[in-house]
């Protein structure tokens, strides 16, 4: 109840608030043995409005703006009115009764002098945001895949002023912004994240590529806040993800089952691979034949929603080999390698190619020593930014960083269009 | 009926003739006149969009692009309990080829310049004093809350406006005894009930007038029966009009009617356990 009476004391501002407690003793004083209808209407009005109010808890102080009508009205009314008091009390007696009006109009301005002082209070770094988001639009204009990483609160009004994608992010020190920076490095060319920081604050980043503080601004007169806006860019040619010449690279001698897709399966229209498809008006799937990976699976796949446009077959055009796999799609789509692996810890290596500004993810299904389900789990998402084959050596750990006993490997497509090959997996690295 | 007329021109002639109605008129002009000020370069001065206006700006941008309410809806789904007034008039405003800002901040602006123009109003009707009318417009221009509410494209200030305007013709109805002031305040309170939730607090109140008025004599059964009719069927009536014209099916409008009741007791306020 007192919160709410704070709320609603601060949407009346506060020294209306109080005056109006002055104006209703004497609105009942005056109005003493000759309460009418109208009275017992408009009391009635006001003490329920305010009764329910205070039986309940407001999220915002806003909820009870409808108070402000009484508020004036009686501030008003005291104002116009405490002259009738003054005849009965002895110094106020003294005051000549032409006087009067010309006191309610002071007491009137007296009011009108902290409203207007309230008003004129203003924010000289109300500007923050449209300011900060200026240099990220300006800056961002040389990269093709930006993103804002930004708390959630802030994430409309920056996407709103930037026109640039803006991911909410939760963190509570340093550590949490590289870990969320790690997840998004290879989805990004650049990644800006925003920050409230103290003067003389600032993060660094200790991972490769570019860090850089591009702009720094103060919330408030108060400058107790900053908003600092860090420019990241990934190194994206690095031992995990780089860009290879089919010449120069060697075999690698832990492929998977069928890891380079050269053994395949006829798919006709009655196999079980496609059957759960058929219902789903998704075209390709529709009319069947087409060559398919053995070991390699759909059943149990996530995605493939209706309308996903979803394709995965062997494909002649082959990043190695006679073939290579597949996968185009407009939202997700998936594959999973049949084979459950029993490593709490492995090294995947994959060559992949495909359209510039697909996304794609490595994922897992997670399993205990008992073969219990432990979850679906992304290991790391991705985005090709040119058409080059690109060799990606990742460990095999959820971004959750749970913990497995067994594990089955799983190639998603959000969008866009794939070439997988020599898919291979090193255990206990 | 022709000499009623002529009393009634006559009438105001010798109103026009009066220097203190004029100067309160005045008065009045130039509270409204400091109202649109104030908030107007309160505005020039925190132009930056506050953080859930985005939604609503996003909203009336998307309606205008479709062109259709269901369209909007399949860009924001989880969002179709927001009352549809506001958002429908910032679209319509949009037709004059604004922006959905701009739109949305003339909407909130004219909207919050005329409060003070309903406070003296309402003001006039409960003390019958002019001048205390007039003070209470006058705090009403400069109060900081109100101000703050006007700059922001949120459904505060067109809330405060219709349901002030709602009050006014339903004090009328209740003072004067008129079936037309019923009407305007069903007509009226449908448009701040299409704005915001809490407008349903008005409807409890008339509901609890027109129960306890019979009951301490104040008017008659019969007539309390009547003006409820009065009231509720041109409420219902402009709920239902106005989302047939904003191109929302009458069976969405019903279901509307339900979210806004079980928003109004269980979004905006969690009871204390």
């Amino acid at each position: 109840m007192v919160e709410t009476f704070v709320k609603i004391s601060r949407i009346l501002f506060e020294p209306l608030a109080i005056t109006v407690l002055i104006a209703i003793v004497l609105a009942v004083y005056l109005n003493w043995r000759k309460w009418d209808r109208m009275f017992w209407i408009i009391a009635g009005s006001i003490v329920f409005m305010l009764a329910w109010r205070m039986g309940i808890r407001i999220i915002s102080s806003r909820y009870a703006s409808i108070l402000i009508y009484p508020t004036v009205i009686l501030v008003a009314y005291l104002f116009y009115r405490v002259t009738e008091l003054f005849p009965k009390i002895p110094y106020l007696r003294k005051i000549p009764k032409a006087c009067y009006p010309w006191l309610s109009r002071a007491l009137l301005v007296g009011m009108l002098i902290p409203c207007v002082i309230k008003d004129f209070r203003f924010n000289h770094y109300v500007d923050y945001i449209p300011d900060s988001c200026r240099i990220i639009k300006a800056d961002a204009a040389n990269y093709k895949f930006p993103i804002i990483l930004i708390s959630l609160e802030e994430t409309r009004r920056m996407q709103y002023y930037s026109g640039i994608e803006c991911h909410a992010m939760v963190v509570a020190d340093s550590k949490d912004i590289k870990k969320i920076i790690e997840s998004n490095r290879y989805l990004y060319d650049v990644i800006y994240v925003v920050v409230n920081e103290r003067p003389g604050e600032s993060i660094a980043f200790g991972g490769d590529g570019e860090w850089e503080l591009i702009s720094s601004k103060f919330k408030n007169n108060r400058k107790r806040t900053k908003f600092n806006v860090y420019r990241y860019v990934p190194a994206h040619d690095n031992t995990l993800w780089r860009t290879v010449e089919l010449e120069q690279r060697k075999s690698s001698g832990h492929l998977v089952s069928n890891g380079d897709f050269e053994k395949e399966s006829f798919i006709l229209s009655d196999d079980l691979y496609i059957r759960r498809f058929q219902n789903k008006n998704i075209l390709f799937f529709q009319k069947a034949n087409f060559l398919f990976p053995d070991n390699w699976s759909l059943i149990g796949a996530p995605g493939f929603e209706e309308k996903c446009n979803g394709e995965v077959a062997l494909s002649g055009n082959a990043i190695f080999g006679k073939y290579s796999l597949r996968m185009s799609a407009d939202t997700g789509i998936s594959i999973c390698h049949e084979e459950i692996h029993r490593a709490t810890s492995a090294q995947l290596e994959y060559l992949v190619k495909g359209t510039p500004g697909s996304v794609f993810a490595v994922a897992i299904d997670a399993y205990n020593q008992n073969g219990s389900f432990l979850g679906f789990k992304v290991v790391r998402k991705f985005r090709l930014f040119s058409s080059d084959v690109y060799q990606c050596n990742i460990p095999v750990v959820p971004e959750d960083a749970s913990y497995f006993d067994k594990f089955r490997l799983y190639f998603i497509l959000e969008s866009g269009e794939i070439y997988l090959d020599h898919v291979s997996l090193r255990f206990g690295e | 009926m022709k000499s009623r007329f002529w009393i009634y021109l006559v009438s105001m002639t010798s109103r026009y003739n009066n220097v203190q109605f004029f100067s309160h008129l005045l008065m009045l002009a130039g509270i409204i006149a400091i109202a649109f000020v104030m908030r107007f370069f309160s505005y020039l001065m925190d132009s930056t969009v506050a953080r859930d206006s985005i939604l609503y700006i996003n909203m009336a941008e998307s309606w205008y692009k479709f062109e259709d309410y269901y369209g909007m809806l399949t860009e924001f789904s989880t969002w179709g309990g927001i009352p549809i007034f506001p958002l429908w008039l910032m679209k319509s405003l949009m037709g004059l080829g604004i922006s959905g800002e701009a739109a949305g901040i003339s909407m909130v602006i004219i909207m919050g310049s005329l409060l003070p123009l309903v406070i003296y109003k309402i003001a006039f009707l409960v003390c019958a004093n002019k001048e205390v009318a007039l003070g209470a417009a006058l705090l009403t221009a400069v109060h900081p809350a109100l101000i703050e509410m006007s700059i922001q494209i949120m459904r505060d200030t067109p809330y405060l406006f219709w349901v002030g305007v709602s009050i006014w013709f339903l004090l009328n109805a209740i003072k004067y005894q008129k079936k037309r002031y019923w009407l305007g305040g069903g007509m009226i309170l449908a448009l701040s009930i299409l704005t915001r939730y809490e407008s349903f607090e008005i409807l409890l109140l008339v509901f609890g007038y027109l129960l306890a008025a019979p009951f301490f004599q104040w008017i008659k059964w019969r007539k309390a029966i009547m003006f409820l009719i009065c009231f509720l069927s041109s409420l219902m009536l402009t709920i239902c009009l106005l989302q047939l014209v904003a191109g929302i099916s009458p069976g969405h409008s019903i279901s509307h009617s339900y979210y806004y009741i079980y928003h109004a007791f269980h979004k905006f306020c969690s009871i204390k356990n």
